[in-house]
């Protein structure tokens, strides 16, 4: 019996597959035509001239936007929800601790201008909403990006610790804004749930070499969520969420203590290895991701050093900038054969050129680890490439309560590199973008603006060509500064300073601990015409890598702009928070040496905006299972199981007492996919037939259960309503007393007999549907709506003519 | 509502608790002011016995809770630095570029960032009104000669994981053109402090080694490099003029064959907020019986440091690295037996307090009551002059608080104790730093305005203000109580036979006269004042003359203010003379008034200056409350007249500026070296360091005494 058995065991298990395997062929086929949800993950090292390594994660996700509905493959449920619902058309957050050191680590390449963050909390975000409403919409996201990440993003909720640049900020609009917690203390708490935002967590792939201790050691690390949602109609561009997750880690390989004492080996270079640095070693790809690659990048200095090195020894610099010899020279070793090298395309602006080397860890298993290592042979110094001008802040005077910020810039060497290929040396002139917000309590005196060049004090219009300023309202918004300064390319030291007061604050605005200061937020400084790109040679399948492809910025329609960030602090002495008052210490210290101090702290960063490309490559499902060892899927169904349960947490904090969602809610997500579990069987079928409807589900397809998508019966209610109001907003100017008042009578009945009716059928009632988002965002329904007095109505940012009739209607 | 009025009329008007307790106080006032003054100067002597042991206020410092980690191999880094640097004195004394050069490179190997700063000395000019005003970036000065550069050396490390907001700031003055091997042996501690810093990961604040160039004195190149720090010149000459001095351009041309090439710079490095800054000395003769540590912390106008910094120096000394800790203290006091025998009888009544009440125990020994009291001396002296002690007064200048260490090693020159003075030196310096790196607030919890008795016992501000309160308390009540009686003699002398009617009529006259005389003294005081203000301001024009020595100056001075003083006495008024014959208490309201302005005066002083207000009072207190034509007393001829013709006189020549700085020059030095220059010198130095004693001698002691004396000569 045991014996005829399993035969028919091994026939029913080869039919199955057999079947499944058409089944994914169809899916493949019909996903053809249409984008798909895609993820990527990478991984650049870059060795760093002061003995230190950078580490930089790159994981990219994308989804199309609205074609699945609600539910998504690999995309983060969240974050699509959070698109949706807050009309979020590109937002950066990120965590960061310790200084970019720009000096050493160079500032004119894009990691640096894109993943240098001021320390603590950075959030920044574009709404695809009228003016009037992103307020409202900015506090509810960072009320929701805090239950997030677990930070406390939502003290960015206050009007005074948001600004709106107009301009001078890199995805320039006014529907901008702009916030940062510089003394958010950034740990592990932080990035787990960054890390669930990823299809295979810290689990598999390159992300398993996430170690929170080796990371928390390094020198920065600097965590970063990028999102960027593009509509239908934009230009040339599908619509979709692109979501770009980063993380940027300077690590200092441990090195003997014992060899620094022996001068000969002093100057060489620590060696390193993934296992070394991190602890860990890759063992495969996330079989979620498109593609999975390690690179290795040697920027321009090294190479050219490398390059002397060479010539030093007696051979030919050609000879090793073929891609073949380049891993093997006398310098230093790799442990891995690289899979290909690129040499990037020597540029206008420099001779030299980068080289990168790319390994693809699809080709390691678990018995067979990735752990690629650098071994330094001789001693190598280089430099990396600096900013065309160093900035730096700090302020001025002290003791009294009067101060100065001042922001001076210094000209780098190697910035007389690029000068000289701009050559036009009469009309060159080099543009840079400062941005600065100043908290209410700094009383900044605009008028008193100085600039210096080269050391000589000039007129403010011969140098700023455009200004901005919004100045501070006390205890209600910051004060907002944006400057385009034109300076001579020849200059070699320039400064801006800004004077200001201290405003008064009162006892109970004193944080507890007023002993420890106060933040300036930083200020960015950008040089919007400079380009920091590298394009590389090499053929198509570099197209496939997202992370490359950020090198190619040039190309791009946004000019880079190397952003510096400083931080300054201000202090003051609490003269009321005593001790013990028989130490009188208060009194007679404001007495004796006028201790109001006010110090500075600087800190400095850059950043520079690279603009997104759209990763062109696709695979199909069936290729990227076919690719997949068996082994692989274990884990992954288990992660995936977790991050369903996610997915649904996050959804009830999203939609936390939201009225037009009620009735998506009471039928539960869960429940929804434990009947379209039972009714698996039927769907397979269904979807056999009509599979031109819907994608599948590569999690689902993988653990076996084939649920196919629910179709999704409510569209996105709030995008309908966004696009009544400019048809209607007419009636709303021109109605007259007489209708309103017969519409009031009614709407007063209506309203008594059902207190349940919606808020935009009441609206709706009046004419004036084209609040209801306003209502919606702030989460008010009927019942709430009749305890509202004018002046809920009026911060809620409604005019007074529609006002007036909401109220009556509601008497 | 009339009625009530009448009734309120009728019976004698009920004077409230506090009027008529002002008003007993005002009729007793010569015995108030007997008991005020003695009260008030035995309560000075107490304050040793009353001083408090210290303790760490603030949490977050923990010293001494880590143990330190400074090693032998950072030791021998230091020692390796040392060498170098005496063999390079050898080599090339001309010049002290290259023990620079030396010094920029062993930071850089260390992985610091390494800057120059080249300053010029700033002369210490008199600016009448920079008194008080920040600290300004100074005028800029065009023909400076290469010659007159300072260079100072720079290292910064940064913080691993810090957000680089505050910094510490370690300051080691060193002369490269003659150093002693003090200088160099504190450059090995700090290098070696260093060198650890760089490793540990414990780091939250910046650190930045500051080697000052000390050819024009500590204290103005540490000034300089704070200035550049605090207030920089955008615009300026001088950098440019220094381009151009090749000596100083060969310093920039450091070999970066270093690996951290990128890192030295000869832009200025900055570093944010400074949270404390330590300035490292090492004594080269050390003559004491073991290692001693001095603590120096008075800045200028007697600003102290927080307590807290202190505290800690002292207590990781002490308990952690076996230094004996020093304050200053008065040399001369120290052999004192009138000192001495004040302790024993202090001494002796906290036993006799303690048979009675064993609980209270505030007496402390004779021997340790005279030292705290030289040291109490020592810290009103300092605090007073308003001159600070060190290069950290510079630091106090800009609200950082900062402290003089100076190490005297007991042996010198050998090669033991050498490495075991650079370990102690080094883990005392590592924990210092350590615990204000442990900061998460500005120093803010434990004192600011205190006297120290010893390292380890001080007197909090609640407690030696009471005996400052007690001796100036009888000054207003003095005042008030000579104004009533002028008033009241002459009134009596009016109004005596007439009728109730007449008395009135009279008495509106008598109000009318009153309020013109007391004009007429105001007045007097009032010129005398500003003259006083124009001889505070003579200096300045007489240090425009050019090449004038001290006592020429100073006779000049003298000679001016007489000349000034006679003229504003000619122009103004007669103020000196009787103006009538029939105002015989004319010099009681002149008392009065006097005794108002110097109680205005001092009030003012001790909020500036508490030091200088006390020892101000001491001196005019009783000379104010005693002065007395002598006239009147000559004519008394009694034993208490006589006694106070004695005092007068002693006090009047005492309390003369001049007078009373020669003899307290001659009680510390000798009177053999005694100048007339002194004086001036003295005063110029005041001055320069913009100390608030200037004005206070100026406008407040110098009037006084004037005018105490018109009294003491008064014609009537």
């Amino acid at each position: 019996m045991s014996l005829l058995r399993r035969p028919l065991l091994v026939l029913i298990l080869v039919v199955t597959s057999q079947f499944l395997q058409l089944w994914i062929a169809f899916g493949s086929v019909n996903e053809e035509g249409q984008r798909q949800e895609e993820f990527y993950e990478e991984l650049l090292l870059k060795p760093l001239p002061d003995r230190k390594v950078l580490t930089h994660f790159h994981f990219q996700s994308s989804a199309p936007l609205t074609s699945n509905g609600r539910h998504h493959h690999l995309f983060p449920k969240a974050i699509s929800q959070l698109v949706q619902k807050f009309r979020v058309k590109e937002m950066e957050l990120s965590f960061t601790q310790g200084r970019w050191n720009y000096e050493s680590w160079g500032g004119f390449d894009s990691i640096p201008s894109s993943n240098a963050k001021p320390p603590g909390v950075e959030l920044w975000a574009v709404f695809d909403v009228p003016q009037y409403l992103i307020d409202s919409l900015w506090k509810n996201l960072t009320h929701t990006l805090s239950g997030l990440f677990c930070a406390s993003i939502n003290f960015l909720e206050s009007s005074t610790a948001y600004s709106a640049p107009e301009w001078s900020f890199p995805p320039a609009s006014g529907n901008l804004r702009y916030g940062t917690l510089p003394r958010e203390a950034v740990c592990t708490e932080n990035l787990t749930p960054w890390l669930k935002l990823l299809p295979c967590r810290d689990k598999a792939g390159i992300s398993m070499l996430l170690d929170r201790p080796s990371i928390y050691r390094g020198f920065y690390h600097s965590q970063r969520l990028h999102l960027t949602s593009t509509e239908s109609g934009s230009e040339g561009m599908d619509p979709g969420i692109v979501l770009e997750q980063t993380l940027t880690v300077v690590l200092q390989p441990n090195s003997q203590r014992a060899s620094l004492a022996r001068a000969s080996e002093k100057h060489i270079q620590p060696s390193w290895s993934l296992s070394s640095i991190f602890g860990k070693q890759v063992s495969g790809k996330c079989v979620l991701a498109e593609t999975s690659n390690v690179y290795l990048l040697l920027d321009r200095g090294l190479v050219a050093e490398l390059k002397q090195l060479h010539k030093e020894n007696g051979k030919s610099a050609e000879k090793v900038l073929t891609s073949e010899n380049f891993w093997t020279n006398p310098c230093f070793e790799l442990s891995a054969k690289p899979d290909r090298i690129f040499i990037e395309e020597s540029s206008l602006l420099s001779k030299n050129s980068s080289v990168l080397y790319k390994f693809e860890v699809e080709k390691y298993s678990e018995f067979e680890p990735f752990d690629l290592g650098l071994t330094w042979k001789i001693p190598v110094v280089w430099l990396c490439q600096q900013a065309p001008l160093h900035a730096s802040r700090f302020l001025m005077g002290s003791g009294n309560e009067r101060g100065a910020i001042a922001i001076s810039l210094k000209s780098t060497q190697s910035s007389e590199g690029f000068m000289g290929a701009n050559s036009d040396h009469e009309r060159c002139e080099l543009r840079v973008d400062v941005f600065q917000v100043v908290p209410w309590y700094v009383k900044v005196y605009f008028h008193s603006l100085q600039v210096f060049v080269d050391q000589q004090p000039k007129a403010v219009s011969d140098i700023i060509e455009k200004i901005h300023v919004s100045p501070s309202k006390d205890k209600v918004s910051p004060g907002v500064m944006e400057l385009v300064l034109k300076l001579p390319c020849s200059v070699s030291s320039a400064a801006l300073t800004i004077e200001f007061d201290k405003g008064f604050l009162r006892i109970d605005e004193y944080p507890p601990d007023a002993n420890q200061g106060f933040d300036i937020p930083s200020a960015i400084v950008s040089f919007p015409n400079y380009h920091a790109s590298m394009v590389f040679l090499g053929n198509d399948s570099l197209n496939k890598s997202p992370l490359l492809s950020k090198f190619k910025c040039l190309l791009c329609i946004l000019d880079h702009c190397l952003m510096h960030y400083e931080g300054v602090l201000l202090r003051r002495r609490d003269f009321l928070k005593t001790k013990p008052p028989r130490k009188l210490v208060g009194y007679f210290c404001c007495c004796q040496s006028c201790q109001r101090s006010l110090e500075v702290r600087v800190k400095v960063r850059i950043e520079m905006y690279a603009d997104q490309v759209e990763g062109a490559g696709k695979r199909s499902v069936k290729e990227r299972l076919n690719g997949n060892s068996f082994h692989n899927s274990i884990p992954r169904r288990q992660t995936t199981g977790k991050r369903q349960r996610q997915d649904e947490k996050w959804e009830h904090d999203l939609y936390h007492d939201d009225v037009p969602h009620v009735s998506y809610r009471t039928t539960d997500a869960r429940d929804l996919r434990l009947k379209l579990q039972r009714k698996s069987l039927q769907q397979v079928s269904q979807s056999g037939r009509g599979a031109l409807s819907g994608v599948r589900d590569l999690r689902e397809k993988l653990s076996g259960t084939m649920n196919p998508w629910p179709v999704n019966a409510d569209p996105p209610k709030l995008k309908s309503d966004l696009t009544k109001p400019t048809r209607r907003s007419v009636t709303v100017e021109t109605s007259e007393p007489e209708p309103k008042k017969a519409a009031t009578t009614e709407a007063k009945k209506k309203a008594q007999q059902k207190a349940d009716a919606s808020v935009e059928g009441f609206l709706q009632s009046l004419g004036l549907e084209k609040y209801a988002i306003t209502f919606q965002v702030e989460e008010v329904d009927m019942t709430a709506l009749v305890h509202m007095t004018d002046d809920d109505l009026k911060a809620l940012g409604i005019p007074m003519g529609p006002r007036k009739k909401i109220i009556l209607a509601l008497e | 509502m009339a009625e009530t009025r009448e009734k309120s009329h009728k019976p004698k008007p009920r004077v409230r608790p506090i009027v008529r307790l002002g008003i007993f106080l005002v009729s007793h006032s010569f015995l108030v002011s007997v008991v005020c003054c003695t009260s008030g100067v035995l309560a000075l002597f107490l304050l040793p016995v009353l001083a408090k042991n210290t303790y760490i206020s603030e949490n977050a410092l923990m010293p001494g809770s880590a143990s330190p980690m400074l090693s032998n191999q950072h030791v021998l880094d230091g020692n390796r630095l040392v060498k170098d640097l005496t063999n390079s004195n050898l080599k090339s004394s001309e010049t002290g570029i290259e023990s620079h050069k030396i010094i920029a490179q062993y930071m850089l190997d260390l992985g610091a960032e390494v800057s120059f700063h080249k300053f010029h000395p700033q002369m210490n000019q008199f600016h009448p009104l920079h008194f008080f005003s920040s600290p300004d970036s100074g005028k800029i000065q065009e023909n400076y000669s290469c010659s007159s550069y300072g260079i100072n050396t720079v290292g910064v490390i940064r913080a691993p994981r810090g957000d680089g907001k505050e910094a510490i700031v370690l300051v080691t003055p060193y002369n490269a053109l003659k150093s002693g091997f003090g200088e160099a042996l504190s450059l090995g501690i700090a290098y070696s402090v260093f060198s650890l810093l760089t490793q540990v990961t414990w780091l939250a604040k910046d650190i930045i080694w500051l080697v000052a160039d000390s050819q024009f004195g500590e204290y103005a190149a540490v000034s300089a490099w704070l200035r550049e720090y605090q207030t920089p010149k955008f615009s300026s000459l001088s950098t440019l003029n220094s381009e151009m001095c090749p000596d100083i351009n060969n310093l920039f041309e450091i070999k970066v064959h270093s690996v951290a090439g990128s890192k030295f710079s000869n832009s200025f490095r900055r570093a944010g907020t400074m949270a404390a800054a330590l300035v490292l000395k090492v004594r080269d003769q050390g003559e004491q019986f073991e290692d001693t540590i001095s603590i120096y912390a008075e800045a200028s106008n007697g600003q102290m440091p927080n307590l807290d910094l202190i505290n800690v120096v002292n207590y990781l000394a002490v308990h952690r690295q076996g230094l004996r800790v020093n304050v200053e203290k008065l040399r001369s006091l120290l052999n004192s037996s009138w000192l001495k025998s004040l302790g024993e009888i202090f001494e002796s009544l906290a036993k006799v307090a303690k048979t009675l009440n064993p609980k209270c125990k505030f007496g402390i020994p004779a021997t340790e009551y005279v030292e705290g009291t030289a040291t109490l001396a020592s810290s009103l002296y300092y605090q007073a002059l308003g001159v600070p002690t060190g290069p950290h007064g510079a630091f106090r200048d800009y609200q950082v608080d900062a402290i003089t260490l100076e190490i005297s090693p007991k042996f010198s020159l050998d090669k033991v104790w050498r490495n075991d003075i650079l370990l102690r030196g080094g883990r005392l310096i590592e924990g210092v730093i350590r615990s204000v790196n442990n900061l998460l607030e500005k120093f803010h919890q434990s004192f600011f305005l205190y006297l120290l008795t010893s390292p380890s016992k001080f007197v909090s501000v609640g407690v030696y203000m009471i005996a400052f309160a007690l001796l100036i308390a009888p000054l207003p009540m003095v005042a008030a109580s000579l104004y009533v009686d002028a008033n009241s003699s002459s009134n009596f002398l009016k109004g005596d036979s007439s009728t109730p009617s007449a008395v009135t009529d009279a008495a509106e006259h008598g109000i009318t006269i009153r309020s013109w005389k007391w004009l007429n003294s105001a007045k007097l005081v009032f010129i005398v004042h500003l003259w006083g203000a124009i001889v505070s301001l003579l200096p300045y024009f007489i240090c425009q003359i050019p090449d004038c020595s001290p006592t020429t100056s100073f006779v000049i001075w003298v000679l001016l203010s007489i000349l000034s003083l006679l003229i504003l006495n000619s122009v103004l008024a007669s103020p000196l003379a009787c103006v009538k014959a029939s105002q015989e208490k004319e010099w009681a309201l002149v008392k009065s008034v006097t005794i108002s302005s110097v109680f205005i005066g001092l009030g003012l002083m001790s909020v500036i200056n508490f030091a200088t207000a006390e020892i101000g009072a001491l001196v005019m207190v009783p000379m104010c409350l005693l002065a007395q034509p002598l006239k009147l007393d000559v004519r008394a001829g009694t034993l208490r007249s006589c006694c106070r013709i004695i005092c007068n006189l002693v006090l009047g020549h005492i309390a003369f500026p001049p007078a009373a700085f020669f003899l307290l020059k001659g009680m510390l030095d000798g009177f053999g070296s005694a100048n007339v220059g002194d004086f001036w010198m003295w005063v110029e130095s005041l001055w320069a360091w913009n100390s608030a004693t200037y004005l206070f001698i100026g406008m407040v002691q110098l009037p006084c005494w004037v005018l105490c004396v018109s009294i003491l000569f008064h014609s009537c």
